[in-house]
């Protein structure tokens, strides 16, 4: 199988890594959480508009790569998410959960076996 | 009193099978949108199939976050397995897929994985700062398009 789906699917794991990152910056900065603040909420539109390219691209993947084998590897986010937390948000990893991330990495390395 | 939490307890976790119910329904509905469609171009019918296919994921996102007011992380995250079950199970059954040893085995390592991650065991040091860490929220996507958690 030829690395361009597989580069697709990459971009899906980036998307979603960064649309959750958003999110969370969105659902954390607000003070009270009033669908006013959020509807301008920066944070809260990037996180939509990378879910909504997320979407496109999934449809793109799955065209050639089975889902049994592309929907593991979107576990991928949750090993990207404390790493880019731990790096921009400073914030805490607990040693169980670098194991996970190490976990993670090594079962989507199984999972993309052809 | 009690019988009012008792039922909403119940409403909860069946909220989280029904998570898992719409989100793997939802995959394998974009899995056959994807196969069809692009050659005839954006085509009316395709659209309604995209759209039937995104809400019930939608549906199945919503039912999760539903759940996750009433039951705990450590609850409902191991519930998600069920979510690769279905999508294992449905992939073969509906469109053919193989199987192999290896993806199974990949797809166990990435569960526990995603356990480890948002359930963040505490350890010694960790433990007073692991309190003061917010429970992620997810929409797996799915997984991805998140969310996800159930994806």
């Amino acid at each position: 199988m030829s690395w361009g789906p597989w580069m697709v699917l990459l971009a899906v794991v980036l998307l979603g890594t960064v649309g959750q990152l958003a999110l969370k910056m969105a659902l954390q900065s607000s003070g009270g959480l009033s669908p006013r603040r959020l509807a301008g909420s920066f944070h809260l539109w990037t996180w939509f508009l990378c879910y909504v390219a997320a979407t496109i691209l999934w449809l793109v993947v799955l065209r050639t790569i089975p889902l049994s084998q592309a929907f593991p590897v979107l576990g991928l986010t949750f090993a990207l998410v404390p790493l880019v937390s731990n790096r921009l948000l400073k914030e805490h990893v607990a040693p169980g959960q670098w194991l996970g991330v190490a976990v993670i990495v090594t079962g989507v390395a199984l999972v993309v076996q052809t | 009193m009690l019988q009012n939490r008792e039922t909403l307890k119940r409403i909860a976790y069946l909220a989280l099978l029904t998570s898992c119910l719409f989100s793997v329904s939802g995959q394998l509905l974009m899995k056959w949108v994807a196969g069809g469609g692009a050659e005839a171009g954006l085509s009316g019918t395709f659209l309604l199939h995209l759209g039937l296919a995104l809400s019930v994921y939608t549906l199945g996102v919503m039912s999760w976050m539903v759940a996750l007011t009433t039951v705990k992380l450590s609850v409902a995250y191991p519930v998600t397995s069920l979510n690769y079950v279905g999508i294992l199970a449905g992939s073969y059954a509906f469109f053919g897929e193989r199987i192999t040893p290896t993806r199974i085995s990949g797809i166990l390592l990435i569960f526990a994985g995603v356990l480890l991650v948002v359930l963040k065991a505490p350890t010694a040091a960790g433990i007073g700062r692991s309190a003061a860490v917010k429970p992620r929220m997810t929409g797996t996507v799915e997984g991805i398009a998140s969310q996800e958690g159930c994806s």
